[in-house]
């Protein structure tokens, strides 16, 4: 018998010698072959890709496999494709199944010699007598066969023993813990941590990235720098420390492009700005926020009209010059040379009248707005440095904490409440509602960095008494005022850590605080000479005015309690006011520098009201942090103390 | 100058025999067995494999120790099969003319001339009693003839009568002063034929027959001619060819040299089977399927076969024979590591 004969050949041969009812008979048994195979090829498919899935699980357990989720998926795919495959391969042949059923069903060999014999033409003789009794005794034996009693599906003891063991061990090290998870959520965090990073110094970038300032080789660089690492930290973030490395790797390159003087340069052109607009044009109110275009333009202006100008005005125009320029001499000696210079064409344009000096008067005053630009333009780029470096820094501190165990409630900085201690005098005795306790409970509460500084009375930086720095706000208003009570309810400024977890046990201040009910700062500007001996941070503060007030005894003196570990965004928290105010906001009171103020103390008392003060814990640091991120963005912060700030902030998050 | 085949006086020439159905067949062995197993107690074994050898026209050889019947079986076979018995007992004075016959002067028409006289080979059924007694040259002359079914003396061929079958026999123990047969005149035998020792209820049995009185008439049931259609159905007997391949790859697997052997092969054999013994195996299957019912050969009737056929053309190695090896264990282990199925 050929064994390449195809079923085909097959069932046309045994149509023929055995008739239709063999055949279908015999069909029936390949189907039943077919499914025992497809069983034991699954147990087969199963148990190898336990074996296999339980290896790559000693595997995983052994490095650190990220892969191996995956990789176990893949396995019980390709063992399902597998066993497909298989099964379509090893689909019994009718010549097979004859083969088989003979020695499943005790046969002995009848169907397998039926259907060779049947390829054969019957032979002659004894012979041909012979094969068909053969074929008719194996075509009796196919119908008499129940298709159902045969080849039933059949698991042998080994290959089920060995299932079993694959079952356990995949059981077994799936339940047992991977001590390799930690490093795996680590890398995870990691990345993370770097994509969080790329993407904030991509924004950077593309700040940085203005179209204008194209030409600067010195912003394409760090431009440049930027995006390579965006790349880097995309592509290989898992690694922490090699992330870390790159983005230090970055500061250091972004650390030599930083000028140490950039904060007082930065400070140096608003104010520039705003003295050679008031130079150039002569007025006072000139430029009122600093612009340094605007000043360019100004000078340019002053160049044009260089020759019409009146000597003393030019005189005027040239003396003002020069003062900017004084002003400049130790920020931007550049600029300061071209005012001088612009000066004393201008003044020799006047005094002379000629068309010539007019004109070097005017070419003088180009250069200084060129130069002034130019100062513009370094701010702009050092700003850009700034927000850089404060992107990256920021990122290195996430991505060396990322997948870290954050510090919990424990260990927050209390700052044991301060009672009031500016307690305005109230109106006539009227007995203050309750006093309200200091800012126990705000952790850290002294962030009031020099909010309340108030322009001096003389109009004078510097000579009225400005509040510290130590975040009293501004002072009080006029003594008597009675809807000015106490300043009391500030947050305290001299919060101490608590000691690992425990914040300070002392009790509340006052002896029936109702948080909210009294303590706001006074609505007027403080018109008391400020007298302390403390500079004044400068910084703003937007006050609202209370409506009403209550009449209280402004004096705390009982014991603290350490603050209130505010972990839960949802906790009351005291903040009866906005903290942060904008530029051009009504209230807005633009802070200076100033020597400090006296603190008075208050006796008076008052009736305390509900101005909804208490707040959630998390509307008052999510507004306490977007501030100090700006101040951290905007150069407000030396770089030496970010991470400072960062840290603090860090400690002071809530858990929810 | 050319052989001249001859037929010596007394033999029957040769015949057609016409053809018998299986079921007769059937009926036919079922009977002899029966018949021969009113004399023969218990050892069916023995008489299966001596009729599968009669029957596939080819001669046996029984292996065992003496009194155990394999002469009274020689001498129930020719008589129930209605043959003409003849028996040598082999001693090493025995000479070839002792048992082919010689030509011998004698007077006839006045005139002295050589006449063939033929020796006791001349008999349907012949049995060589202690064959391994006899030297190799008067071994060799009976091997001859049953090889090729005639014997040649004095340059004269003599055509043995059909049915042609020698049962030769020998003692395993005594081996003093014997001529072992050389492997390859082992060859010549269809099957070798363990002759067990009886059980203790067949010895009863042999003890209640042997000495009483009554002697039980022996009955023939078929002829000569009966066995000879006999003979030529076997050979039509269908056989698949996955069959004849699994007879090929147990003879196959006697060989130590051949891949995926049982290691009892590999370590005590040092020649296996000739192709005879794969010509036995299926021989011998097919009238093993014809006395089983059935028209085709099946594996377990290669299997049944598969012992007698192979266990004489085993030759063991050194170290098999020391080590006490018999060729039935090395034919039982092939059988058992054979797979049906190539490639299971």
């Amino acid at each position: 018998m050929s064994p390449s004969r195809t079923d085909r050949a097959v069932v046309a041969d045994l149509r023929e010698r055995l008739g239709e009812e063999s055949v279908r008979s015999l069909r029936r048994l390949r189907a039943r072959l077919w499914l025992r195979r497809a069983v034991r090829g699954a147990i087969v498919s199963v148990t190898a890709a336990l074996f296999a899935a339980a290896l790559v699980q000693l595997v995983a357990r052994t490095v650190a496999f990220e892969l191996a989720p995956l990789l176990q998926l893949g396995i019980a795919v390709f063992a399902v494709l597998a066993w497909a495959a298989w099964c379509l391969v090893r689909r019994p042949m009718l010549t097979e199944t004859a083969r088989r059923a003979d020695d499943e069903l005790g046969l002995r060999e009848r169907v397998a010699t039926a259907i060779e014999l049947t390829a054969a033409p019957a032979p002659a003789g004894t012979a041909g007598e012979l094969v068909a009794r053969q074929l008719g005794d194996a075509r009796s034996r196919l119908a008499a066969i129940d298709p159902r009693a045969a080849f039933r599906p059949r698991v042998s003891r080994r290959p089920a023993a060995v299932g079993a063991v694959a079952v356990a061990l995949v059981a077994l090290l799936t339940l047992w813990p991977n001590p390799q998870d930690g490093v795996l959520a680590d890398r995870r965090a990691a990345r993370a941590a770097a994509h969080d990073v790329a993407n904030r110094v991509e924004d950077v970038a593309k700040r940085a990235d203005r179209p204008g300032e194209a030409n600067d080789p010195r912003r394409q660089a760090l431009i440049d720098q930027l995006r390579n690492l965006v790349r880097q930290l995309r592509a290989k973030g898992d690694d922490r420390q090699a992330t870390l490395a790159r983005i230090g790797s970055v500061q250091e390159q972004l650390a030599r492009m930083a000028d140490p003087q950039a904060a007082q340069k930065d400070a140096a052109v608003s104010r520039l700005a705003q003295q050679i607009s008031r130079a150039a044009t002569g007025r006072q109110d000139a430029n009122p926020q600093g612009n340094s275009e605007q000043a360019a333009r100004d000078l340019e202006q002053l160049g044009e009209q260089a020759g019409n100008l009146d000597e003393p005005t030019a005189r005027d125009r040239a003396d003002a010059l020069r003062a900017s320029a004084a002003e400049a001499a130790a920020t931007h000696p550049e600029l300061s040379r071209a005012l001088s210079a612009a000066a004393d064409a201008l003044e020799q344009a006047a005094r002379t009248g000629s068309q010539q000096d007019a004109t070097t008067a005017q070419q003088a005053l180009d250069r200084a707005a060129a130069a002034l630009r130019n100062a513009e333009r370094d701010r702009q780029l050092q700003r850009d440095v700034a927000r850089a470096q404060s992107a990256l820094q920021d990122g290195s501190r996430q991505v060396a904490r990322a997948g870290q165990p954050q510090p919990g409630s424990s260990g927050q900085p209390g700052s044991s409440g301060q009672p009031g201690s500016s307690v305005q005098p109230g109106l006539s005795g009227q007995p203050g509602a309750s006093g309200q306790p200091g800012s126990s409970g705000q952790p850290g509460a002294s962030g009031q960095p020099g909010a309340s500084g108030q322009p001096g009375s003389s109009g004078n930086p510097g000579s009225s008494g400005q509040p510290g720095s130590s975040g009293q706000p501004g002072t009080s208003g006029n003594p008597g005022s009675s809807a000015n009570p106490g300043s009391s309810g500030q947050p305290g400024s001299s919060g101490n850590p608590g000691s690992s977890g425990n914040p300070g046990g002392g009790g509340q201040p006052g002896s029936s605080g109702n948080p909210g009910s009294g303590g706001q700062p006074g609505s007027s500007p403080g018109t008391n000479p400020g007298s302390g001996g403390q500079p004044g941070g400068g910084g703003g503060t937007t006050v609202h005015r209370i409506p009403g007030g209550g009449l209280r005894t402004g004096s705390f003196n009982g014991p603290t309690k350490g603050n209130k570990p505010f972990t839960e965004g949802t906790d009351s928290f005291y903040a009866p006011f906005n903290r942060f105010g904008r530029p051009g906001d009504p209230s807005y009171v633009a802070g200076q520098g100033g020597t400090g103020g006296n603190e008075k103390p208050g006796s008076q008392t008052g009736a305390g009201f509900d101005n909804n003060a208490v707040v959630p814990y998390r509307s008052v640091f999510d507004a306490f942090l977007n501030f100090a991120n700006n101040q951290l963005d905007n150069q407000q912060v030396p770089i030496t103390l970010k991470d400072l700030v960062r840290d603090y902030f860090s400690r002071l998050e809530p858990t929810s | 100058m050319p052989e001249q085949t001859t037929t010596p006086t007394g033999a029957a020439e040769p015949i057609t025999p016409e053809p018998i159905t299986p079921e007769r067949f059937a009926e036919l062995a079922q009977t002899i067995e029966a018949e021969v197993g009113r004399f023969i107690v218990g050892q069916h074994q023995l008489v299966r494999q001596t009729l599968i050898s009669l029957l596939a026209g080819s001669h046996a050889l029984l292996e065992g120790v003496p009194g155990l019947g394999k002469t009274m079986l020689v001498r129930t076979m020719s008589e129930v099969l209605e043959l003409n018995f003849s028996r040598i007992q082999f001693t090493p004075d025995l000479m070839p003319a002792d048992i082919v016959g010689t030509n011998i002067i004698v007077e006839e028409g006045g005139e002295r001339r050589f006449r063939f006289q033929g020796g006791p080979i001349f008999s349907n059924l012949v049995l060589a009693d202690e064959i391994n007694r006899a030297t190799p040259k008067t071994q060799s002359a009976l091997l001859e003839a049953m090889q090729e079914h005639r014997v040649t003396v004095a340059k004269q061929q003599y055509t043995l009568t059909e049915p042609f079958f020698v049962l030769a026999t020998q003692n395993p123990l005594e081996m003093e002063g014997t001529y072992p047969l050389p492997e390859a005149q082992l060859d010549r035998f269809f099957f070798k034929v363990d002759v067990p020792f009886p059980s203790e209820e067949e010895l009863i049995a042999i003890m209640e027959r042997t000495t009483g009185t009554d002697v039980p008439a022996v009955r023939k049931v078929a002829s000569g001619d009966d066995v000879l259609a006999m003979q030529r159905l076997a050979r039509d007997v269908p056989i698949a060819s996955h069959v004849m391949a699994y007879a090929v790859r147990l003879l196959r697997g006697t060989h130590p040299d051949t891949e995926h052997v049982p290691d009892l092969v590999r370590q005590y054999v040092r020649y296996g089977g000739s192709p005879r013994g794969a010509q036995a195996m299926v021989l011998g299957a097919k009238i093993s399927a014809l006395l089983d019912g059935r028209y085709n050969v099946a594996y377990a009737d290669v299997q049944s076969v598969a012992a007698p056929a192979l266990r004489h053309r085993v030759i063991l190695n050194f170290e098999g024979e020391a080590e006490g090896i018999g060729t039935d264990a090395v034919v039982r282990a092939i059988i058992a590591e054979t797979p049906t199925e190539p490639g299971e």
